[in-house]
């Protein structure tokens, strides 16, 4: 079963293509990762799915039914997008944003039910952030705030949850924990997953699948043993990386290498093909 | 397959449920409570804006304003509910206006320092006023239609100039309002040098925010504000989903270019049409958004009826100070509160740059 399908999708920006016949299928209950080079157009791919940009041409269909037919409103009751930020200009308590969540099932004047405050206290427990209910969001750190927003998301009940970079700017163990999170979601709550990372060794350990991305087309997609093949990532970012075989997961370990160590590597790989 | 939340997965701290109650924003008691509090508020300024004037300057006048409806053929009477009632009303509605346009650019714009005077759209809309009046087209729909044409072309010449800067978008914001503002100061001085209108020393005064020339003729005009109000209360909730981003609004089922053109639209004919009854009246739409932000929070909700109660009961005030501070005849609105508001101004600017 597919939650999310595009077929030959293009966009472009200011006359510049950014899209090109693009095609994709991300399964229901699925852990599903994007990843690229910069300017690879990630990112708008993303806009495109949850249908914050309008695609040039071809079409995109969410859980059955041609995305262009849902209303904005049903189409956050669906598909929940986590932005790289949020702005904290005006700042929200914890709790209020999180209940923001709830905007799509709410009537005209958006007067909250019992329930919606029991789907938000909820939220904010999965992703562990109760505590901090009571406070604005200009004063969270970044991997707070972050889980803040995915609780705003989950808020939505949606089916599928786009995350752009959500591990951006973290430190080690806020990325770990992120990732745990979005992994129970996606096993235990069963929402289904589509985030764009750039750290590909994490999505290594997380992904059912990856799509590997570069210039606005799909490189590869498949499970992360086949789409981190050495040779082509080398070619998708323009670098050489020693690929070798995590101990611990068993899944690829990428690295790149600094010109200084080219050499070395080329004795290496010399050696293991004797 | 289930798209809903299981109740089964929670974790075991749901007895919480009870203990963290009011972290919610629980509209329905704070929003009944704001307005009686604030209600009550504006009704002791207008009671007071009523009684008190240039030649009853003694707070017990208040006393007295009830004695007079019994005695309807008496000088005292007609002062109070000919002359000086007109002027309350008029400073009521023109403050909640003045207040709530403030709100509204504040969420468009994402800026707190964002104001309807400040950004130009008040001097934008005298520009179209004046022309209206020199050319001598009726007050209504003219006036006020080439006051909306005023302003919103300034609004859209201001939000040209602050997007096309990329770095500090906040700063190139204010900028281009200033600039606009002192533009339309330069056309409104040569509009008014280049007439021989018999009307001058009525449109200068106009200019500096002026409520004497309510009469009850024009309040009917406040039936085309009324609307506006109730567009913009409900689009409370967009307005504070607008405020984390226009992506995360969208994805959380606004519809980011239809809310924003609607507020825009909205709040540009208000303001207009609350320039062309007392001119220039600025910072109102500061003051009162920023201190209702500090007491009440964030939600929207909550700061639209609050921004309307208090933004009356304000303008009611100044104008009463306006009336009764000097000996030697009324000051313009606009002076006083320009004297309170961009005072706060540079405090809210510096206290940003911190």
């Amino acid at each position: 079963m597919t939650a999310v399908s595009a077929d030959n999708i293009s966009l472009s920006y200011d006359g510049k293509q950014v899209l090109h016949n693009l095609s994709l299928a991300i399964n229901r209950e699925e852990f599903f990762i994007i990843i690229g080079p910069n300017g690879a157009g990630k990112s708008t791919l993303l806009k495109a799915l949850t249908a914050t940009e309008k695609i040039d041409s071809g079409s995109i269909i969410l859980f059955g039914r041609p995305q262009s037919e849902y209303s904005r409103r049903e189409l956050a009751r669906l598909a929940a997008l986590v932005p790289q930020g949020i702005e904290t200009n005006f700042p929200f308590k914890v709790a209020d944003t999180v209940l923001m969540g709830r905007s799509p099932h709410l009537g005209l004047l958006g007067i909250e039910q019992e329930e919606d405050y029991h789907i938000a206290m909820q939220a904010m427990q999965a992703t562990d952030t109760a505590h901090l209910a009571d406070r604005t969001l200009d004063r969270l750190s970044g991997g707070e705030r972050q889980r803040v927003i995915i609780a705003r998301a989950i808020c939505q009940q949606p089916g599928i949850l786009f995350l752009d970079e959500p591990t951006a700017a973290l430190d080690l163990a806020h990325q770990i924990r992120i990732m745990d999170l979005l992994e129970n979601l996606c096993r235990e709550r069963k929402i289904t997953i589509c985030m764009i990372s750039h750290d590909i060794n994490l999505a290594a350990m997380y992904a059912d699948r990856l799509l590997l991305m570069k210039d606005g087309r799909v490189v590869a997609t498949g499970a992360p043993g086949l789409v981190l093949d050495e040779k082509l990532l080398e070619e998708s970012y323009g670098c050489r990386l020693l690929v070798d075989e995590n101990p611990v997961s068993g899944t690829r370990r990428v690295l790149p290498l600094p010109a200084k160590f080219i050499h070395a590597a080329q004795k290496v790989s010399a050696k293991k093909e004797r | 397959m289930d798209l809903h939340l299981s109740t089964q997965n929670s974790q075991p701290k749901t007895q919480n449920l009870f203990f963290m109650e009011p972290t919610f924003t629980r509209i329905g008691k704070q929003l009944t409570l704001i307005c009686l509090l604030l209600g009550l508020l504006l009704a002791v300024a207008m009671l007071f804006g009523a009684a008190m004037g240039s030649s009853s300057r003694n707070p017990l006048a208040v006393i007295d304003l009830l004695r007079t409806l019994a005695q309807p053929d008496t000088t005292q009477y007609t002062i109070i509910w000919k002359i000086r009632l007109p002027r309350v009303l008029l400073a009521a509605m023109a403050g909640a206006t003045l207040s709530l346009g403030g709100l509204v650019f504040q969420v468009l714009l994402r800026n707190p320092l964002a104001e309807p005077y400040i950004l130009g759209i008040s001097g934008g809309a005298a520009v179209g006023a004046i022309t209206g009046m020199l050319l001598g087209i009726p007050f209504f729909p003219g006036v006020t239609f080439s006051a909306f044409a005023g302003s919103m072309a300034t609004l859209a010449i201001v939000m040209l100039l602050a997007s096309g800067a990329q770095a500090g978008r906040k700063d190139s914001l204010l900028l281009a309002g200033v600039m606009m503002n002192s533009f339309a100061g330069a056309v409104i001085m040569f509009l008014i040098s280049m007439s021989q209108s018999s009307q001058l020393h009525h449109i200068l005064f106009w200019l500096m925010g002026d409520l004497s020339m309510a009469d009850a003729a024009r309040l009917p005009l406040f039936a085309l504000i009324l609307p506006c109000y109730l567009i913009i209360f409900v689009l409370a909730r967009p307005m504070n989903v607008l405020l984390t981003g226009r992506e995360a609004a969208a994805s959380l089922g606004v519809n980011v270019q239809k809310i924003s053109l609607i507020l825009l639209i909205t709040a540009t004919l208000m303001v207009s049409l609350v320039v062309c009854l007392s001119g220039l009246v600025g910072f109102v739409g500061l003051v009162i958004p920023h201190i209702l932000r500090m007491t009440i929070g964030p939600d929207h909700r909550l700061l639209v009826p609050a921004s309307l109660l208090g933004g009356a009961s304000y303008l009611v005030f100044c104008d009463l100070l306006a009336r009764t501070l000097s000996t030697s005849g009324e000051l313009p609105v606009g002076i006083i509160t320009a004297m309170i508001g961009a005072p706060l101004f540079i405090f809210l600017l510096w206290r940003a740059r911190q």
